[in-house]
């Protein structure tokens, strides 16, 4: 029995820190490519002098993305910061692993979930629109790409397009699949938390009898 | 890191950690507690029998009793149980 938990333990924590490098990741590259759609936008609009509006609106949807983007990196430092303190504990006792050891784990990443449960919730939604931003993102690229191809612009341009165009679904579906992935670490942490309050009766009766 | 956990976990950490005779200190330290908070659950503890004081050196350590290894295999049975009978989360 030990064997099996300890084994679920650890494929759990392995899988939680990888989606907390991840995220922290694509966080950083989010940022990026906000900051860079945005400024590339705004330095459009100097250039012509006018305003032109989707050069406006991706400007704005740039640097609204940008600040999304900088609250999911904050939260993502929040949660991986938790993740290395267990999973380092872990490591420290792997080697001797005991039923005790086993619980005290257990109940650090019961802990854990607890305490970042509204900022996993928050980072969820966070994430979700700046992959629908990268995603509408993607999609304008991809417009001006058929555009492009239509009107005979230059090949590297049409080129360069489409590479913007990928990077921004990439980054688009990543985000989205990062959410999907948090929603199901949390639906399995609540239904946890839901059976402790069941076994905290237990544990209140046991008290009682003392 | 900053600890969330519900009182019986902390009664748990506490009383799996004084098998061996502990000072107030250490106690609070490992369980990550303020000596306020501390001090009420070890009283909470001696009041229920499931921990007692030992003076060693004029220094009183605590320690926990017999009765204290029913909580700890039920909270360890319980926890192992809950965790073992839960979906598993996996990338």
């Amino acid at each position: 029995m030990t064997t099996k938990t300890a084994l679920k333990v650890q494929r759990e924590l392995i899988s939680l820190y990888a989606l907390a490098i991840m995220n922290i990741a694509f966080g950083g590259i989010a940022m990026a490519l906000a900051i860079s759609i945005g400024v590339q936008n705004i330095l459009a609009l100097v250039k012509a002098q006018s305003l032109l509006p989707p050069q406006l609106t991706f400007g704005i949807l740039g640097f609204l993305a940008f600040g999304v983007s900088l609250r999911w990196l904050i939260s993502s430092t929040e949660i991986l910061d938790g993740a290395t303190d267990i999973k380092d504990d872990y490591e420290k006792k792997k080697a001797n692993l005991a039923d005790e050891d086993l619980t005290g784990l257990i109940v650090q990443m019961m802990a854990y979930y607890r305490r970042n449960k509204p900022t996993i919730k928050k980072m969820m939604v966070v994430s979700k629109i700046a992959g629908v931003c990268f995603l509408i993102g993607g999609g304008f690229n991809l417009t001006t790409v058929l555009t492009s191809i239509v009107s005979g612009a230059p090949q590297w341009d049409i080129l360069l397009q489409a590479l913007a165009a990928t990077i921004n679904f990439v980054v688009g579906a990543v985000s989205l699949f990062l959410t999907h992935f948090f929603g199901k670490y949390c639906s399995a942490w609540d239904y946890r938390l839901e059976e402790t309050s069941k076994a905290e009766k237990e544990l209140e009766k046991q008290l009682e009898g003392s | 890191m900053k600890q969330k956990r519900t009182q019986y976990e902390i009664y748990w950490e506490i009383l799996t950690f004084c098998r061996k005779p502990k000072s107030f200190t250490s106690v609070i330290n490992r369980c990550n507690l303020n000596s306020k908070i501390g001090q009420r659950h070890i009283e909470f503890l001696k009041k229920k029998g499931l921990l007692t004081t030992v003076e060693n050196q004029e220094k009183p350590f605590f320690i926990a009793t017999k009765r204290a290894d029913d909580y700890i295999t039920l909270f360890t049975q319980m926890y192992k149980e809950l965790f073992d009978n839960s979906p598993e989360f996996r990338l």
